[in-house]
């Protein structure tokens, strides 16, 4: 590390002293994030995300507030292909969403402030439905084969 | 121990499921997402999801990060760049 890393990083430090005694990052915010660790599996392949009607539009900060009714999303891992579009607000909301190859699957829905997760059936064209919270992040698991022992988990989204 | 070398210790605790490596990490980082999110002036209700996603998208991505210096630093943080600024005209 040379010298100029050096002050740059005692610089952040001292940044991050100031922060903090202005404006704390709230227990709860950390304990959230500390116990993020425990939806660490090992077992489930990343589906990426390609598209989330979310992003299109301009920056989040200008976003929050006008309220879309309808969000689409896009993610992939290998051969398949998941859509998920999020109709209604609130407690109303629920996912439409669609396996490419169409199949019968297994898709659990997972939600980052619980520790239930739900559980719902593809049809056989790949269609399946689900109740959302009202709050917070969730992703949604597939399983990639009838038995269950390999998944294709999405990346978190933030409802 | 430099503070790259440190993270890399305990990005790769935090991959073998240490807690307190991963707490560590989350104390470093979240500082400075916080005062990120704060710093767009969303709502501190906004900022929390916005911290708890970023913490778990650094869990699923673990595994990927390359140069784990890099969530401790902040170069590529808009908000500081007047650090880098500083830094330069020195």
């Amino acid at each position: 590390m040379n010298q100029h890393d050096r002050k740059h990083e005692q610089l952040v430090d001292e940044l991050r002293e100031l922060f903090l005694k202005v404006d704390p990052v709230p227990p709860l915010v950390t304990q959230a994030a500390k116990a993020a660790l425990d939806w660490r599996r090992l077992d489930a392949e990343l589906a990426e995300l390609l598209a989330d009607s979310a992003l299109d539009a301009e920056s989040p900060a200008l976003r929050r507030g006008a309220r879309a009714t309808l969000r689409s999303m896009s993610f992939s891992a290998g051969r398949l292909t998941i859509d998920v579009e999020i109709h209604g607000e609130g407690a109303d909301r629920i996912a439409l969403g669609q396996l490419s190859p169409p199949r019968r699957a297994t898709i659990e829905l997972q939600s980052a402030d619980q520790v239930e997760s739900t559980t719902v059936e593809s049809d056989n064209l790949g269609r399946f439905r689900t109740k959302l919270p009202a709050t917070g992040s969730i992703r949604l698991r597939v399983a990639s084969d009838p038995a269950g022992a390999n998944w294709v988990e999405t990346s978190w989204i933030p409802l | 121990l430099s503070g790259g070398a440190e993270l890399e210790k305990l990005v790769r605790g935090a991959r073998a499921g240490d807690e307190s490596a991963w707490g560590a990490i989350v104390d470093r980082s979240q500082a400075l997402v916080w005062a990120t999110t704060r710093a767009h002036r969303l709502p501190r209700a906004s900022a929390a999801d916005v911290a708890q996603t970023t913490g778990l998208q650094l869990v699923e991505n673990l595994d990927r990060i390359k140069d784990p210096g890099i969530v401790a630093r902040t170069r590529r943080s808009p908000e500081l760049a007047w650090i880098n600024s500083v830094k330069e005209d020195e």
